[in-house]
Formats: structure tokens, C-alpha cells, sequence
């Protein structure tokens, strides 16, 4: 890779042996993943926390808080938000995690905004003041907001660490691989959408699905839907990563901002992968993830993964105003900070809470290793993969009236 | 023995027991660094990866996996190496930080030549992997 003067000097340790870490860090993982320069970033989505694992042994712990107190000693050379803090601070006993560990989190507010980060605490930054612009060089970590960015914002970031993460910030560039350039965003196969998509949650199947078909670097182009709501788009990629390939990007012909064609879309290459999408595949992808038959007893339900947005806590409470969710049923809301606020101001979050549903703020369940919500519906089928992988949970995933009606019944509707 | 050229490497030379799986794994949502156990959502269920040769088409899934892989380095579970047929680009930086060797070979078919417990040699100087079968 060719650096100029500066980023030479840096990895020469000019500015530290901290920074020359970071540096060299990067300069090797540009290298094995073919980048030949550094450029400029504008945007970073980076993950500060603590590991919040129940278990790790204290050195490990440890060397954590000392990288982060280390790291919040610079400042960060662009805009740069925290993803989600990994605790809810009303939920600390229950998630199991140690007073010292809540504490070092609970100070971590303070110590990254010395640095100059912006301590958003959230998993969609688009949700909640970091819209980049068509083109823009982002440098995310969520895996859900890495596609929604590249895809449906047409920004340009590859998937990001915590490491690499915290590189872009402190240092400003980032090593410039895989889709953040033009010819490596040419869409590779296509998914022929052959059915009615009804919900978001359908999106999120159709993504589920699109990502068990690809490998790591394709990008799938879907085909045949006319339009896409905010959620839907939420839901396709934060369900695309996690069933095959790591997938960073995908296209909507006639819908996302690369994409106002097919042909565009491939950047005229020749279709040479071709995979249908039909009600069979839907209702097969579905049952993947439905361990709950309907009818059967369920103990939580959770919303908000991705975060919700407003629009959809506004869906949920309109639905249990005046309503008593089923009695030893969690309902639990995952968002940030900055849109609790404003469900307090509007009044939808005392809706939920008087129904007897709550809030998880700046984390979600997914996220905290050894929670333990037994039988679980959502309508995320991330979320419902993270409850069954690391929560242990039988899951179903359905589209969010169906889990407010099981919400309210205590079993699936 | 099956010899296999190696596209990239990163990391050094390492010999050590295959693990092997045709499916892709997300070390955050279905490994666990702690007891180094793979979660019940992957085939690898139940069974460690701790000082083995893991050998998958690529991670997929979180962003989280850098730092699992750090995770999982600072508490003994981790991989000798890594072995895949395509990079995710977030496990090449978790390797790249905690030196865990990463391999990427261009051999669709190893999942036909490899199986769990054979003797895997990675050897980046010659850009070559050596598989002893076991039961050579």
C-alpha cells in the first residue's frame, strides 16, 4: 500500500506508540484485503464498550478499560457516534453484569466526549443524526447499518470492527477495499421477487433468504418489488449478514439510489447467478426460525431491532393503548436514548409502559449473552437468530400486529 | 496427503487439528469466548474451535467479531488459524490484531478433501497447506 508523508510518519510512531498501533493495524488489514491507498473518512460508527460478558476473566477485562481509557485520550478526527452501549443501566442485575463493569460504562459517557465522540449509544445511526450523503465514506460497525448505508443511502462503507472502528476515528482514513469502490458495488446475483412483500418482517425474511444464497463479497440485487418503506429497508439488512456471506451490500432495481435499473445495477455485466423468491420461499424462510407452533405459550416479545424508530413505536403503542399485555409477558422496546426521549414527549412510551411493556435503552436482548427469555417472538429475524444462538431461546418471528396480539394473548398469534 | 496453494496469508506458519464446516460461522452470535462452546444455531454445536484449524467458507454476521476474536484470544479459545474459501473482512481484522494466522485458499472443493481431526499444515513462505489425513 502507498502511504503518503503523514500516514508514513504515524506508523513510524511520529505521533505515538498508540496511534502507530492503530496505524499498522490498518495498513495490514488494507494490505491482505487488496487496498492500495488510504482515503479520508467523514463518518465513524465506532463500538466503545466494555465486553460485558458474563464470565471473562478480570485481566481480560482489564485490557479493556485500558485501551478505551487510552483511545478516549485523543480526539477523533470526524464525526464519530458510539454504537450501542451493550448495558441498560435499569437492567443490570438482571443481565448479570458486575457493578464495576456498570460503573466503567456509567463514566464512559463523560470520557468519550473528551475525545469528541458523539456518545449516540445506537445501532442506527441514521435514526439518530448521522444521515450520510450519496458517495460519502462512512466507516461503520453495525452490521445492519453497514448495508442500510451503502444500499439504501448509497454511501460507501466495508464492514468495520471495533479495532478498525476506532482506527478511522483517531486517525481519519480509512484503507480503501471492497465496496468502497465503484466497480466492487456491481451487483452479482439476482433475486427474483416473485411474491407480495406485506411487511417489513417479509423484508426481513426476503433479506434472511437473500443472505443464505450469497457468499461473503456478493451482492445480491433484488428484483420485482415497486417500493420500500424505512423499516422494510431496516429489516432486509439487518436480516442479509447473518444467514450465509457477510454481506456488505445489496440493490433494489427500480428503488435504491444505484439501482434505478437492472442493468445499472450490474453495472452491465451479464446476469450469471439467478434465484427466485416466491411465496414457497417465503413461508420456508419463515419456518426457520419458528421453533413456537401457533397458539404456543410465549414468555417475551421484543421490538426494536434494528432500534425502532419512532414510526414504529408510534404502531406499538397505538395498539396497546387501553390494552394489558398477558400476565408474565415481557414485551421489550430496544432503542436509543435520543428516540425514548421523544416517545416520552409524545406520550407513546407511557402507553407501553402502562401496558405493562417496557424499554430497553442503548442495548437490546440479543446483545446480553445470558439473559434468559425462554419462549420468544419478534419481528426481527436477527433478533430472533441472536435469542436462539446466544440467549438460548425458542423463537418465531412474525410481522409486529402478530406479536402485539401474542403480546396481549400470551401465546403465538 | 493433499497438497493446497494458498491465494493470502496472513500470520506465520502453524500445524495443528481440523475443524471443519460447510457453513459460515458468527463468533459473536454463535461461539461463546468464555467456555469456548459453539452455540446450538450452527452444525459445529456443542464442540469447540480452542487450538484447532478451523476450516469454513467465511465468517458472516457482526460487526462484534473483531472483538470476539480479541475476546476469545485473551481468554485461550480462539482458533490456531483460520482457514476460508472467501475474507470477511471483519475477522481478517480481528486476526490481523490478536495474530491468529488467516488463510484464504480458492478450493471450492476442500470440503470434499478435509474432515474434522485431519492434520492441517499451513506453510506461508512455500504458499502451500498440507493435509495428512488422519488416518495416515
Amino acid at each position: 500500500m502507498k502511504l503518503t508523508q503523514e500516514q508514513q510518519a504515524i506508523l513510524e510512531g511520529g505521533n505515538g506508540e498508540f496511534l502507530a498501533k492503530y496505524m499498522s493495524w490498518m495498513v495490514d488489514w488494507g494490505e491482505f484485503m487488496g487496498a492500495k491507498r488510504m482515503i479520508p473518512v467523514t463518518k465513524v460508527q465506532c463500538i466503545l464498550r466494555a465486553p460485558l460478558l458474563k464470565g471473562l476473566s478480570p485481566s481480560t477485562i482489564v485490557s479493556y478499560y485500558d485501551e478505551i481509557r487510552e483511545i478516549c485520550k485523543y480526539k477523533v478526527k470526524c464525526q464519530t457516534l458510539t454504537h450501542t452501549r451493550g448495558i441498560d443501566f435499569r437492567h443490570v442485575k438482571e443481565a448479570g453484569i458486575s457493578e464495576e463493569e456498570a460503573n466503567f460504562m456509567k463514566n464512559l459517557d463523560k470520557l468519550a466526549q473528551k475525545a469528541g465522540i458523539l456518545t449516540a449509544w445506537s445501532c442506527t445511526p441514521y435514526h439518530v443524526g448521522s444521515v450520510p450523503i450519496k458517495g460519502e465514506i462512512c466507516a461503520w460497525t453495525e452490521s445492519s447499518a453497514v448495508v442500510y448505508a451503502n444500499s439504501i443511502l448509497g454511501a460507501k462503507t466495508t464492514r468495520h470492527g471495533m479495532e478498525s472502528s476506532i482506527a478511522a476515528a483517531l486517525l481519519g482514513f480509512v484503507p480503501e477495499f471492497g465496496v468502497l469502490i465503484d466497480e466492487n458495488r456491481r451487483g452479482t446475483l439476482l433475486i427474483d421477487v416473485d411474491t407480495l412483500l406485506k411487511s417489513p418482517c417479509d423484508w426481513g425474511a426476503l433479506g434472511f433468504f437473500s443472505g443464505s444464497v450469497s457468499r461473503t463479497d456478493d451482492i445480491p440485487v433484488i428484483n420485482g418489488v415497486d417500493y420500500m418503506t424505512l423499516e422494510s429497508g431496516k429489516q432486509i439488512s439487518a436480516a442479509i449478514p447473518y444467514s450465509g456471506g457477510a454481506v456488505a451490500m445489496f440493490h433494489a432495481a427500480g428503488i435504491t439510489p444505484e439501482a434505478p435499473d437492472l442493468d445499472t445495477a450490474f453495472q452491465g455485466d451479464k446476469i450469471k447467478r439467478k434465484v427466485k423468491f416466491s411465496e414457497k420461499e417465503l413461508k420456508k424462510t419463515y419456518k426457520i426460525l419458528q421453533d413456537i407452533e401457533i397458539g404456543g405459550k410465549i414468555d417475551t416479545v421484543i421490538f426494536g431491532c434494528p432500534f425502532a424508530s419512532l414510526t414504529e413505536i408510534k404502531e406499538i403503542a397505538d395498539f396497546l393503548d387501553g390494552k394489558k399485555i398477558a400476565k408474565g409477558v415481557k414485551v421489550w422496546v430496544c432503542t436509543s436514548h435520543q428516540t425514548i426521549q421523544d416517545a416520552k414527549r409524545m406520550g407513546y412510551f407511557q402507553i407501553i409502559e402502562e401496558s405493562g411493556g417496557s424499554f430497553f435503552k442503548d442495548m437490546c436482548p440479543g446483545a446480553m449473552g445470558w439473559l434468559r427469555p425462554g419462549n420468544t417472538v419478534t419481528n426481527s429475524f436477527k433478533q430472533a437468530h441472536y435469542c436462539r444462538g446466544s440467549l438460548k431461546a425458542q423463537v418465531s418471528v412474525g410481522e409486529t400486529q402478530r406479536c402485539l396480539e401474542a403480546a396481549v394473548k400470551g401465546r403465538w398469534y | 496427503m493433499i497438497k493446497i496453494n494458498i491465494k493470502k496469508i496472513v500470520g506465520k506458519n502453524v500445524k495443528g487439528k481440523a475443524i471443519v464446516s460447510k457453513e459460515t460461522i458468527c463468533f459473536r452470535s454463535e461461539y461463546n469466548p468464555v467456555t469456548g462452546i459453539v452455540e446450538k444455531t450452527h452444525s459445529l454445536k456443542g464442540r469447540t474451535v480452542k487450538d484447532k484449524v478451523l476450516i469454513i467458507p467465511s465468517t458472516n454476521g457482526s460487526s462484534g467479531n473483531s472483538m470476539y476474536i480479541r475476546l476469545m484470544a485473551l481468554e485461550g479459545t480462539a482458533p490456531k488459524a483460520l482457514v476460508c474459501l472467501r475474507i470477511d473482512a471483519i475477522s481478517a481484522l480481528g486476526c490481523i490484531v490478536n495474530k491468529i494466522p488467516l488463510v484464504q485458499i480458492d478450493r471450492e472443493d476442500i470440503f470434499e478433501l478435509v474432515e474434522d481431526e485431519d492434520y492441517i499444515e499451513i506453510d506461508g513462505e512455500r504458499g502451500i497447506i498440507t493435509i495428512l489425513k488422519k488416518e495416515e
